[in-house]
């Protein structure tokens, strides 16, 4: 078993305002893990597969999660997650969606592609700091992860 | 016999003598037969008529000869035998002494038909008086035959004949002398009847004529009318109608002989002028419709062209050829719909040589018995519609109509509706869109505005925090101005199918919602049954909520809100004449109202009839009720009362498939 405050999250978001409030909510919800951020999807792929800008990383282990914005450009979080679910080394990360979009056809699309939970973003700072209790609680103090 | 003579001389003695002798030449010279008989029915006396039309011989005239032997001689002619004769006259006196007279038809020894009346004077003479005057041609002979006609017999006849003919005609001789009229004649000439006798000139009848006034003085002199008549004699086979003054026409026309003589024929031609004349004014009429409609046909914008049956052209208009373009005398009366096809092919003004399937959709028309359109499209780049309308039993008509215009003008509608269409859309979507993507930086507004005043609260200055709380509630406002406007949209974007929906649990649910506010300000919402309906549920939901939200903002200040919801059945006929029913809900409150000045605008999306510091409020709220209730194919209407209420009444329909 992992020590739970080493366990690492990569948030993939493409809004920079969003990274920030992101931040500040793991900050206010005094979770010390450490975090990384990647931009899109293609910049998440390679974080993941330690190619590109992080071929520097080889001996950082993965994420043991992954909070993943939808709309992104360049490759969106389905396309991401697509290819997540296809890697044999990726496959067994959860994946949490925290998007704006409340649409019927992104949640199943989203479950069918074979996330572990589907978060819409919530409108207020104070609900985003109760999200990310939520996650800490359940995704690092109480799911046991693989290693 | 004697005894007989002296008879007649007493009572001739008896007679002033003067009297005698004009009686006696009167009877003489009668033209009715008389022949008087004693009681024992012997002939007493007879005038030269009587002996005449009887045909009695001298040995006959005899005074004494018994009545029997002059009846019989006359009968004996007829070929009967004696014992026939013998019981014919017995019959024939039987029946004079039963009935006192008697009235035979008889033939004359000449053959005219001759009427005998027979009377038994009270002495007992018998007086038999014979005349041709009553005698008709339908009138049977009684019992006896006339013989073989002489020459005399059917002259006679010929002017009998002449007399009942239908037209009147008269033999002047050649000096201009009546020398014989029949009685038609004379009848056609009522008002100179009495000048008609033979002897008289044909110059004195119409004298009199002019003088019986019927010629208007005024327009003809007697002189004048004599000389007219008098080119008439010159030349009588120019026949002549006049109007006499008894309504009648008459028409005369006369044939000059070889001798001189002119018969003129006069002839009632009343009905035939009175047909000619209603002919006449009916072809006149006939004529003056004719020539409106050809006015009317060379005026048309259409080119009007019409075939008979073998498709020969009857008549073609101005337009017609105008449209196509032919030589002007190319298209004439019997030049066949086929050679105007191939002449329009030859001139070049079809988009494409398709001869052939003109052709085709030439034969396909021939002889049809339906109307049918077809559409020429000409190189010129004019299109051109056709009309083809088959004529029962004449052939068919062809109206040719350059729609170029029209067709441009439908193409350029067309183009219109797409674009109006796409920008609804577009203005639909960008609603949806618009409202969607203006979350985005909303939220960041609010969850930074929310970040300062968590950190940095205690740090600002006073006017600083002020800033920052109007920051955010501008973007409260303006998120529920966004959630509002999503709601607004989403009536049409996001519409479900229509299905049976039980308005009661819609109302009970809204209810439940608000319950904690009805609690807090004492209000309630009173409802009686409501119907089924088929609608989009969640729809029902939104609007119910919209109207009873609606009537708890503007609820009076101290007074408690009821809502009184009440629904009804009512039925009218829709344009196909079918009764339909529907449902009319009506939302009462208790609140404020409004003047129904702004009935109308108290729809309108974003109009708001107060001010935000008194009411909050986007004003899409009651938009989106009439929105629902447009998407539901059903009518909205509000009608308040400063002060004292609003009332809300939506009428939808019971059975709804809803919108395509």
């Amino acid at each position: 078993m992992n020590d739970k405050q080493t366990i690492r999250i990569l948030v993939a978001d493409d809004d920079a305002d969003d990274r920030m409030l992101i931040a500040e909510a793991f900050e206010e919800a005094q979770l010390n893990n450490p975090v990384d951020y990647v931009h899109d999807g293609i910049d998440l792929l390679e974080f993941l597969r330690r190619e590109g800008t992080y071929e520097n990383r080889r001996e950082e282990p993965l994420p043991g999660i992954i909070l993943l914005d939808l709309n992104m450009p360049r490759l969106d979080g389905r396309g991401a997650l697509m290819e997540i679910r296809k890697d044999p080394e990726l496959r067994k990360i959860p994946v949490v969606i925290l998007t704006t979009s409340q649409s019927d056809e992104d949640i199943i699309k989203s479950y069918d592609l074979g996330v572990n939970s589907f978060i819409t973003k919530p409108v207020t700072f104070g609900g985003l700091v109760d999200v990310i209790r939520v996650l800490n609680r359940y995704w690092i103090e109480i799911v046991s992860l693989p290693a | 016999m004697r005894a007989n003579s002296v008879n007649i001389q007493q009572s001739v003695n008896a007679m002033d003598l003067e009297q005698a002798v004009q009686t006696t030449t009167m009877l003489h010279e009668a033209d009715i037969g008389i022949g008087v008989y004693d009681q024992q029915l012997r002939l007493l006396s007879s005038n030269p008529m009587y002996r005449e039309m009887r045909g009695m011989s001298d040995e006959l005239s005899v005074i004494g000869t018994p009545f029997q032997k002059i009846m019989a001689a006359m009968i004996i002619s007829e070929g009967l035998d004696a014992n026939a004769t013998e019981e014919l006259i017995k019959n024939d006196l039987e029946r004079l002494r039963r009935n006192g007279q008697d009235r035979l038809n008889v033939r004359s020894a000449q053959g005219d038909g001759i009427r005998l009346t027979r009377c038994v004077k009270p002495s007992g003479i018998i007086v038999e008086t014979a005349d041709r005057r009553d005698w008709d041609d339908g009138a049977a002979f009684d019992g006896y035959r006339g013989h073989n006609e002489t020459q005399a017999q059917s002259r006679r006849r010929l002017l009998m004949a002449m007399d009942n003919m239908a037209d009147g005609f008269a033999v002047f001789s050649a000096n201009g002398t009546l020398v014989a009229l029949n009685e038609r004649f004379r009848e056609l000439c009522p008002d100179i009847r009495t000048k008609l006798v033979v002897g008289v000139t044909y110059v004195e009848i119409f004298r009199a004529a002019y003088i019986a006034g019927l010629i208007d003085p005024n327009e003809v002199t007697e002189e004048e009318f004599i000389a007219s008549k008098m080119r008439q004699w010159a030349e009588p086979e120019e026949p002549t109608v006049v109007r006499q003054n008894d309504g009648q026409w008459v028409r005369m026309a006369g044939k000059k002989q070889d001798d001189g003589s002119v018969i003129f024929i006069r002839s009632d031609v009343t009905e035939l002028t009175r047909q000619r004349l209603k002919n006449e004014e009916i072809g006149q009429a006939l004529t003056l419709k004719t020539k409106q409609l050809h006015h009317a046909i060379d005026n048309m914008t259409a080119g009007l062209i019409m075939f008979d049956k073998d498709h020969k052209m009857i008549f073609g208009n101005n337009q017609y050829i105008e449209l196509f373009g032919f030589p002007k005398d190319f298209v004439k009366p019997g030049i066949t719909r086929m050679e105007l096809l191939a002449k329009a092919h030859e001139m070049g003004l079809f988009e494409d040589d398709s001869l052939g399937e003109s052709t085709q959709v030439f034969q396909e028309s021939v002889g049809s018995q339906t109307n049918s359109i077809n559409r020429y499209f000409l190189r010129d780049g004019r299109i051109l519609q056709v009309r083809y309308a088959p004529i029962l039993d004449v052939g068919c008509l062809l109206l040719i109509h350059d729609i170029t215009n029209e067709q441009k003008a439908e193409e350029q509608l067309m183009v219109n509706n797409k674009m109006l269409e796409r920008s609804n859309a577009e203005l639909q979507n960008f609603a949806y869109v618009a409202s969607h993507d203006l979350q985005e930086p909303l939220r960041k507004i609010e969850a930074f505005g929310d970040r300062l005043t968590r950190k940095y609260n205690d740090v600002l200055p006073e006017d600083g925090r002020l800033y920052l709380d109007r920051i955010q509630n501008a973007s409260g406002r303006m998120r529920q101005l966004i959630n509002d406007l999503l709601s607004f949209s989403r009536v049409t974007s996001n519409a479900e199918e229509f299905k049976p929906t039980d308005l009661n649990i819609i109302l009970d649910g809204v209810v439940d919602d608000i319950q904690v506010q009805l609690e807090e300000t004492g209000g309630a919402v009173r409802a009686i049954d409501l119907p089924t309906i088929d609608a989009d549920p969640s729809q029902m939901r939104q609007l119910f909520q919209n109207l009873i939200s609606n009537s708890l903002k503007f609820a009076r200040d101290g007074t408690s809100p009821i809502i009184k919801v009440s629904a009804s059945k009512v039925f009218y006929f829709d344009h196909h004449g079918r009764e339909v029913s529907r449902v009319e809900i009506m939302f009462e409150d208790n609140g404020i109202g409004f003047d129904n000045r702004f009935k109308d605008q108290i729809f309108a999306i974003f109009q708001r009839l107060h001010g935000r510091a008194e009411y909050e409020g986007t004003g899409i709220g009651l938009a989106t009720c009439r929105k629902i209730i447009d998407h539901h194919s059903g009518h909205i209407d509000a009608s308040g009362e400063d002060g004292v209420g609003a009332t809300f009444t939506i009428e939808l329909p019971i059975e709804n498939l809803g919108r395509e």
